[in-house]
């Protein structure tokens, strides 16, 4: 009985949704200029389930990565209440424990001595090997690309740490409380970048890391989508894959390596 | 061989109860670290998110590897029928299963969220070789269990046969499938090697026979039975090659490893310039694990049998531990290349050589479940009728004397 | 609540008579204090399921939500609350259905209890919404250790947002911005 309410509730949400959702891209539509809306990403509704239609990715342009930026960073760990827990540790033992989705790392040439700025958070792979060696299945891809680290089965064995080739997981070390609601997270459990997926499923068509970003170094988009700038950019310019030899095929890519 | 009786050990004595108690000691200290370390969280140990697993996955890593190893001796009484060896059988299993549930310990109340056993056990990812090693541990209690009944009971023996071989069978893929976690981490150049997995089941045979030597040894003698010269310099001859074997496979993996241009970083950090991972690798697994062990069994008695058994095989547990830190926490302390060519830096330790300090709650948890093992074989010895009364040398071996 | 506590009383009573007829006294005092311990933890858990609607089982008035009626009949919700949660959690998690229907953080942003200072209950306060009933049905769980126990908004003024990490310098300033800085 419960679950025929549900459902029917969730029907009638649904259509809601649908008639809200619809009428409100008609107000936003008359109310800017339509050449004026250059990269929509369409949001699903919201009680639609995330399909394989679209891949999920970010480009990022390594020349216009600014040297001593951390906006990302930052807007990353606002977005997402990331913190650091004081436990009178060491600064270096500190920062080891420490969650990092997004890092800035500067790249330089051994030989050249060629310096490149990026930001590296999770590459979300196609293939992620994360996702094979997870013994009970928590660390998982969604439909539309999106690699995730489902904490109410994740054991904390940290197996899929050792298994990323990027270190883009963290292991939470302590206890924490006053977690944001786009974000829960916990002690004893792996965590990494979720590619903003609340923003994703919103139809935010973001990042906070992208928004964050003045510089214009990272875009968000479906790669699946031919016309959206992130697939046109990647058409006229290339990206690199980190660590393309283990043919993961990552929805992060990078220009300018 | 006919006049063979088993006995159970009396196990009343103050000196059984105080090594029970000593066991006792350690398990509990295990079990305050495991408190302590979920109460409050990773941080206080020395793992974190460089080095991510660390000094209770060495220990975990030893025990398991050890209880495949132990079942050797029983293995070749069964399945390659040697009649040498049958005395000495039943206690091989039962050290097999202590040493696994010991290993299994640590590795468990080390997880982040041990309190969800559960979902380790309902919810299975079947591309994953962690969840395969989930049932082989599990399968491994279930058939060397049996395979100790058939020992135990003699209306079930004559399913000795089958049971002992798939037993045998068993326990090569269980260290197979130990070895394959390393091998199949593409990701770190240390591992992703089809050699860990065979290198981890010679490992096993070296280390579970040295346990088994040890225990062999400290009950006969504790017990006041009497143990001949020709079981122990069997089982020592015996270890010798298993330590050769061993040695052979970690030269085959760094050869390789040397070949592959690719992998000279690596390489130089283990093998030169790595502090005390090198020093863990040539003083620890070489000389005192693989070297002194070797001398010790080889050369012609320098000194009575058994006390050059006890030091051989102590040594050899010692290398073994230092080799698997050398496996574990060298790979990871070595950073991963992102882009080659490129040096690089980061607040996340990228392109920077990772210190591990190991914290005391490390240790308890890992002696913790060394202690779980032993007791349980101590109390096994009371329970069950495991050992001969004498292993004399003329009850061992007939034919020599 | 008087019937069954009564009920219990008597039930115990006959079992120890009926036991008692068969051991001798010395196991009698243990099986009665057995019993006592189970009957009691029984009698404690049912009163938790039946009593009032806005009683928890220790009597104390439950607090009345924000909204007018919750998401499912009262009866529905104390029955099945988990499964619908459960339900709704693996819709989120693996196919990004964010509906609020069903969803832990509604419950929590409409179920927010005063604790004795007047502040917010949390978690480990008998007052928090879910850990009245939690306490006395012996129920533990762990939603909390992930999830924020309180609204957003009784805690997002102590977030520190701007600078998040504060504590370390470090880590808002990469290696080379401190390198250019000294050449500056």
């Amino acid at each position: 009985m419960g679950q025929n309410d549900m459902n029917n509730t969730n029907k009638i949400d649904q259509y809601r949704r649908r008639l809200l959702g619809g009428s409100a891209a008609a107000v936003a539509g008359l109310a800017l200029a339509p050449g004026l809306i250059l990269n929509t990403v369409q949001a699903k509704p919201a009680a639609d389930a995330v399909s394989s239609k679209n891949r999920w990715g970010l480009l990022i342009d390594t020349t216009k990565c600014a040297d001593g930026c951390s906006d990302c960073v930052t807007a990353c760990n606002t977005e997402h209440g990331l913190r650091k827990i004081d436990h009178g540790l060491s600064e270096s033992k500190s920062e080891a424990i420490t969650s990092q989705w997004i890092r800035n790392v500067t790249l330089k040439n051994k030989s050249t001595g060629h310096t490149v700025n990026m930001p590296v958070m999770c590459q979300h792979c196609e293939n992620p090997p994360c996702v094979d060696v997870c013994p009970t299945g928590a660390s998982f891809k969604r439909d539309d690309g999106i690699v995730l680290v489902d904490k109410h089965i994740c054991i904390g064995c940290r197996y899929c740490m050792m298994a990323c080739p990027y270190k883009a997981r963290s292991f939470i070390h302590e206890a924490l409380t006053d977690q944001l609601a786009v974000a829960p997270r916990g002690k004893g459990t792996v965590e990494s970048c979720t590619l903003c997926v609340h923003k994703v499923d919103n139809g935010d068509g973001t990042t906070a890391c992208a928004e964050a970003c003045t510089h214009g170094a990272i875009t968000f988009g479906d790669l699946n989508d031919k016309s959206s700038l992130i697939s046109k950019k990647l058409e006229m310019s290339g990206g690199r894959q980190l660590r393309a030899e283990l043919g993961l095929n990552t929805g992060v890519r990078y220009q300018g390596l | 061989m006919k006049n063979i009786r088993y006995t159970s050990i009396e196990g009343n004595s103050l000196k059984f109860l105080g090594l029970l108690g000593v066991f006792g000691f350690f398990i509990l200290l295990g079990f305050l670290a495991f408190l302590k370390m979920e109460h409050e969280g990773h941080w206080i140990t020395g793992m974190n998110n460089q080095v991510i697993w660390g000094m209770p996955h060495i220990f975990a890593i030893f025990l398991i590897v050890a209880a495949s190893g132990a079942l050797n001796v029983a293995s070749i009484a069964s399945v390659f029928n040697k009649s040498f060896y049958k005395p000495l059988a039943k206690l091989s299993a039962v050290l097999s299963l202590a040493l696994l549930a010991g290993g299994l310990a640590v590795l468990l109340l080390d997880l982040g969220r041990p309190d969800r056993l559960i979902v380790a056990i309902t919810y299975y990812n079947f591309k994953s070789i962690f969840a395969w090693n989930i049932i082989l541990y599990t399968g491994f209690f279930g058939i060397v269990g049996i395979y100790l009944w058939t020992m135990l009971d003699w209306q079930v023996e004559k399913y000795k046969r089958i049971a002992g071989t798939a037993a045998f069978i068993w326990r090569l893929i269980l260290t197979t499938g130990t070895g394959s976690i390393f091998g199949f981490l593409v990701a770190r150049s240390a591992y992703d090697a089809a050699i860990m997995a065979p290198m981890f089941v010679i490992m096993s045979f070296s280390f579970g026979l040295a346990i088994y030597i040890l225990v062999l040894l400290a009950s006969y003698r504790w017990t006041g039975r009497e143990l001949g010269d020709v079981v122990i310099t069997r089982l020592k001859n015996l270890l010798g090659v298993f330590i050769a074997a061993t040695l052979y496979f970690s030269l085959v993996y760094h050869l390789t490893n040397l070949y592959a241009t690719e992998h000279h970083g690596i390489e130089a950090f283990v093998l030169m310039k790595g502090g005390i991972i090198t020093n863990m690798y040539w003083l620890g697994q070489i000389i005192l694990g693989t070297l002194i062990p070797l001398a010790l069994i080889y050369c012609p008695r320098p000194a009575k049998s058994n006390t050059m058994a006890v030091v051989a095989s102590v040594l050899v547990i010692l290398g073994g531990l230092a080799s698997l830190y050398v496996i574990l926490i060298g790979g990871q302390s070595y950073p991963m290349t992102l882009v080659p060519g490129y040096e690089a830096s980061s607040t996340f330790a990228d392109g920077a050589i990772t210190v591990y300090s190991p914290s005391i709650w490390e240790f308890m948890l890992g002696m913790g479940g060394v202690a779980i093992a032993l007791v349980i074989v101590t109390l096994a010895m009371k329970i069950f009728r495991l050992l001969p009364d004498s292993l004399s040398d003329k009850i061992a071996d007939p034919h020599k004397s | 609540m008087f019937a069954q506590l009564a009920i219990s009383i008597w039930l115990w009573v006959i079992t120890n008579i009926t036991v008692g007829l068969f051991v001798n006294i010395r196991q009698l005092s243990k099986v009665l204090l057995a019993s006592a311990i189970l009957l009691w933890s029984v009698g404690s858990f049912a009163a938790s399921n039946y009593s009032g609607p806005n009683r928890d089982a220790s009597g104390n008035i439950v607090p009345t939500p924000k909204g007018e009626k919750c998401v499912e009949p009262t009866a529905d919700m104390r029955a099945n609350h988990m499964e619908y949660l459960l339900h709704k959690r693996d819709k989120t998690m693996h196919e990004g259905i964010r509906t609020k229907q069903h969803s832990l953080v509604e419950c929590i942003q409409c179920h927010v209890t005063p604790g004795e200072d007047g502040k917010v209950a949390r978690i480990t306060n008998e007052k928090h919404f879910c850990a009245s009933c939690h306490r006395s049905a012996s129920v533990t769980l762990d939603c909390f250790e992930c999830h924020a126990d309180r609204p957003a908004e009784y805690f997002s003024s102590e977030l520190p947002h701007k600078d998040v990490f504060a504590l370390n310098p470090a880590l808002t300033t990469t290696p080379h911005v401190v390198l250019n800085r000294k050449v500056q």
